[in-house]
């Protein structure tokens, strides 16, 4: 793109410009030009701001190229204080020195001049309509309009007040980096790069929501992730089309392959680390702006039960994604069983552990299904209250939960003592998980099958849990089957499934991301000397 | 009208174990100590080698018409109308064969576990995820079998190792006492249920890489043939060949004796497990077989339509067909067998012979 010449003696564009239509329709391009009077441009861009407050403007007289006035815009607070300044101090210092070669065949070009002499940033761009005006300026730019042209400046000085990167707080660890992504995309898109440096790690990025212009960025690792993912994820972002976007969620929901599952079929991070493991293994990020959430696709059900840790720590670590997996189970079935057994199956009790069962449920006025569904709604409503509470009255509730629904309930003989035992460990079990998102559906599913318990026994829970494992097994994300590697089995994939082997023997990657170069390693055994150096 | 959705050999290996183990881990040790007494275990042993011809045959007639079910198949070999009499026949024959094993399902849990509910309950909640199961179609099917083959292989070997402490090796004693006929009579039920796996000719379609498809035909029936040998002969080795044949459930039974540190007592519903799993495995293919295949005579775009009424006709199919319960070990030990044997064995061989003389004779 050339700067046009113009002057002074261009004659009047015709601003064409229909009023409020610009915001609403952003696909339907329309380009609206300037017109070349600098103050009808600048009552323009007021006008259509509704004369807001936070815009500052400033016009400055050029005395070094022929008395031109210049138009300054820009947003107060999300602009460099420091980088302002500058940028008027240079403006300042030419406009009254006579440096500049002024001979008339320049003079008629005071935007090249301007380019050329008088911005010391570095990042400018040349701006012809109205809309860039506007985007440049709400996203923190500054926007530089002279007298006479139908073109203008844009300056980069974006900068605001943000978090800064602070130490994780939901997916902690013992061993491993404490950095968590923060609210700006520019912060968490070189969080990620600074783990992978390789020109091969590929970003783009789209505006997405017709109000809130979210940027929207897709990262990957080309030549690693596989071409149809990442093609099948830019075609769900374009095709969204909504007002805005405020953070990953909703993007989340707007792509996901399932609408109607419990089950998240998109994984989602607030650890550089995690997603930097994933783009190695093949995966696709997606950023959005405004959130520390990262989603990372195509995400399999085994991926909520693996922590950035496993591969940190020594490899027997791993065994304790079995442990996961049992804690899944007790969070899921522990409750329905107890029912079951308690109400159909006691044959399958030991004498002992029944009578004394049968003698602390003497009293309790409920059946045991009742019972299970009243504690686990409790112990629901506590950890909602848990969240949502100012931190202050934290303590009252610990105390009005442990006291009051513990031991007052059992000694006022309205739930037994072994129900509140089952659901406590319930309760414990369900936080195990290195994954929020997995303990929704678990504490969803917890109640149905609970009821399934209580009309049919443990064949309820078999054909409930049946019909859990058809769910899982139509479930896709971005074309991988959600259960794989299990289902459909894949041995090579089974060394990073439910066990971790040893980082030496993970040769490659996995093979259900259909990654595009599937090697990882070559042969890394450690290979110490056999005798001792001493 | 099958979908693009394919299986992969292995997956068609698991769905063949389960489905021949089905409801036969349940009847089969009873059903040939009935006959064989202490010697049911030789007459298993022989069901090896029939599992191995009759698959040999189901995999040759596959192989030659490749990408076509056997209802298509039959058309073509046999003319438009007798090709769609066989295949009516052959859809009968799996639909009967789905509501039997509801009714096996609904007979075992009511006088089993679950005195006080009634059968129709029971079969309504199974045949919910029956259809379920159908609706997903075969591809999900076949990962749930994938899921739940090691669960299947933990039990089992749970259940055996449990009660091998009780193992008697006295009770197969004499061995042939009287000569082969009495095994031959136990091997003659026991073929009935191997001659159930035609049904799975249905999928073989399918399977992405027919060859390989083939071998796991007949790996899938020799590895159930393992399993059926093994829980009939365990059956006979703890409780003896004459508790065995008094029984009706002799692996349910194998499984109440559990007994292991005065604490794993009476697991027995958790052993039924095994066979839940199984049953669902088999019945979800014989109702998929019979749904996609009336949508395939009928040439209807989607099964999935039929799989509501015809699940509402199972329920009551299997009401009909079994009034009480010595009818249906009559039925099952009588009937069942020839009856089988016509789809099994006499129309496969038809369609091979018809099918390779017609190409013999076309040349």
């Amino acid at each position: 793109m050339g700067i046009e010449p113009c002057s002074l003696r261009d004659s009047k564009a015709i601003l064409i410009w229909k009023k409020s239509d610009w915001r609403m329709s952003h696909n339907a391009k329309q380009q609206v030009s300037f017109s070349s009077s600098l103050e009808e441009n600048m009552e323009v861009v007021k006008r259509e701001l509704g004369n807001s407050t936070d815009l500052v403007t400033r016009t400055v007289r050029m005395e070094a190229i022929g008395q031109i006035e210049v138009g300054i815009l820009y947003t107060e607070g999300l602009v460099d204080k420091s980088l302002i300044s500058n940028f008027m101090e240079s403006l300042m210092v030419h406009a009254h020195k006579r440096e500049i070669p002024s001979d008339d065949a320049l003079a008629d070009e005071p935007l090249s001049l301007i380019k050329d002499f008088m911005l010391t940033m570095g990042g400018v761009e040349l701006l012809d309509d109205l809309d860039e005006l506007f985007n440049a300026v709400l996203t923190g730019d500054t926007v530089l309009l002279v007298e006479g042209c139908t073109q203008g400046f844009i300056v980069n000085t974006k900068q605001w007040e943000d978090r800064g990167v602070q130490e994780t707080s939901v997916q902690t660890v013992v061993r491993g980096s404490r950095e968590a992504f923060s609210e700006s995309l520019r912060t968490n898109t070189a969080l990620v790069r600074r783990r992978i440096n390789n020109r091969h790690l590929w970003l783009e990025t789209k505006q997405i929501g017709k109000m809130t212009q979210t940027k929207v960025s897709v990262m990957y690792i080309k030549g690693v992730a596989d071409e149809n993912v990442i093609a099948e994820v830019q075609r769900r972002l374009n095709r969204i089309d909504i007002d805005g976007i405020l953070e990953s969620g909703n993007i989340e929901e707007l792509i996901q392959d399932a609408a109607f599952t419990p089950f998240p079929t998109i994984y989602n991070t607030e650890r550089p680390d995690s997603v930097a493991a994933g783009l190695l293994e093949g995966r696709v990020a997606i950023l959005v702006d405004g959130t520390p959430i990262v989603l990372l696709v195509p995400a399999i059900f085994v991926q909520f039960f693996q922590s950035p840790e496993d591969y940190y720590q020594r490899s027997d670590f791993g065994l304790l994604r079995m442990l996961r997996l049992l804690s899944f189970f007790i969070a899921l079935l522990g409750p329905s069983i107890y029912v079951a057994i308690t109400t159909f199956h006691q044959e399958m009790l030991q004498t002992n552990l029944l009578m004394s069962i049968a003698a602390q449920r003497e009293g309790v006025p409920f059946p045991a299904a009742v019972e299970a569904m009243l504690m686990e709604l409790t112990f629901e409503l506590l950890r909602e209250a848990g969240v949502r509470m100012p931190r202050a009255v934290g303590s009252a509730i610990s105390i009005v939960g442990a006291l009051v629904l513990g031991e007052a309930a059992v000694q006022a003989g309205l739930v037994s003592p072994a129900t509140v035992i089952v659901v406590s460990i319930t309760a414990i079990t369900s936080f195990v998980f290195p994954s929020f998102s997995m303990s929704i559906p678990i504490r969803m599913l917890r109640f149905g099958l609970i009821a399934l318990a209580a009309s049919f026994g443990l064949i309820g829970v078999f054909v409930g849990l049946i019909a859990l494992c058809l769910h899982l097994c139509t479930l896709r994300s971005f074309g991988v089957p959600y259960m794989s590697p299990l289902a459909p089995l894949n041995l090579a994939d089974q060394r990073d499934t439910l066990l971790r082997l040893p980082i030496w023997m993970m040769h490659t990657r996995p093979y259900f991301l259909r990654p595009k170069n599937s090697i990882r390693e070559h042969d890394n055994k450690p290979n110490p000397p056999r005798e001792s150096v001493h | 009208m099958l979908g693009n959705s394919l299986i992969s050999a292995r997956q068609f290996f698991i769905l063949v174990t389960l489905f021949v183990i089905g409801d036969a881990v349940l009847y089969v040790p009873s059903l040939t100590a009935t006959s064989a007494r202490q010697d049911a275990w030789i007459s298993a042993l022989i069901g090896w080698g029939e599992g191995f011809l009759l698959t040999s045959l189901y995999a040759a007639l596959s192989l030659r018409h490749p990408n076509r079910t056997i209802l298509q198949y039959s058309e073509d070999i046999l003319g438009k109308w007798a090709g769609k009499a066989v295949a009516f026949l052959f859809l009968s024959y799996f639909f009967i064969d789905a509501s039997l094993m509801l009714m096996e399902i609904g007979d075992f849990v009511t006088t089993q576990i679950m005195q006080e509910t009634p059968i129709e309950i029971i079969l309504v909640l199974f045949a919910a995820i029956i259809v379920m199961g159908t609706r997903c179609g075969m591809e999900p099917l076949a990962r749930v079998s994938e899921l739940l083959f090691p669960y299947f292989l933990l039990l089992f070997f749970t259940l055996i190792a449990f009660i091998a402490p009780q193992i008697k090796v006295d009770n197969l004693k004499p061995v042939l006492a009287h000569g082969m006929a009495p095994v031959f009579g136990g091997n003659f039920r026991y073929m009935g249920y191997l001659l159930e796996s035609v049904v799975l000719i249905f999928l073989f379609p399918l399977v992405k890489q027919p060859r390989h498809a083939a071998k796991a035909y007949i790996m899938g029936i020799l590895i159930a043939n393992f399993f059926l040998t093994i829980i009939t002969t365990v059956a006979v080795l703890v409780l003896g060949p004459n508790i065995t044949v008094l029984l009706a459930y002799p692996s349910y039974t194998l499984a109440q004796k559990i007994s292991v540190g005065n604490f794993f007592e009476r697991i027995e519903v958790l052993m039924a497990v095994i066979w839940f799993i199984t049953l669902f495995i088999k019945i979800t293919v014989c109702y998929y077989a019979t749904a996609c295949g009336i949508a395939q005579t009928l040439r209807l775009t989607d099964y999935r339509r039929l799989t509501l009424p015809l699940a509402m006709i199972m329920v009551i199919v299997a009401l009909a067909t079994m009034p009480n319960r010595p009818y249906f070990d009559n039925f099952v030990s009588e009937i069942w067998m020839p009856y089988s044997l016509t789809y099994g064995l006499f129309l496969p061989v038809l369609l091979l012979v018809v099918g390779g003389l017609r190409k013999r004779l076309g040349k």
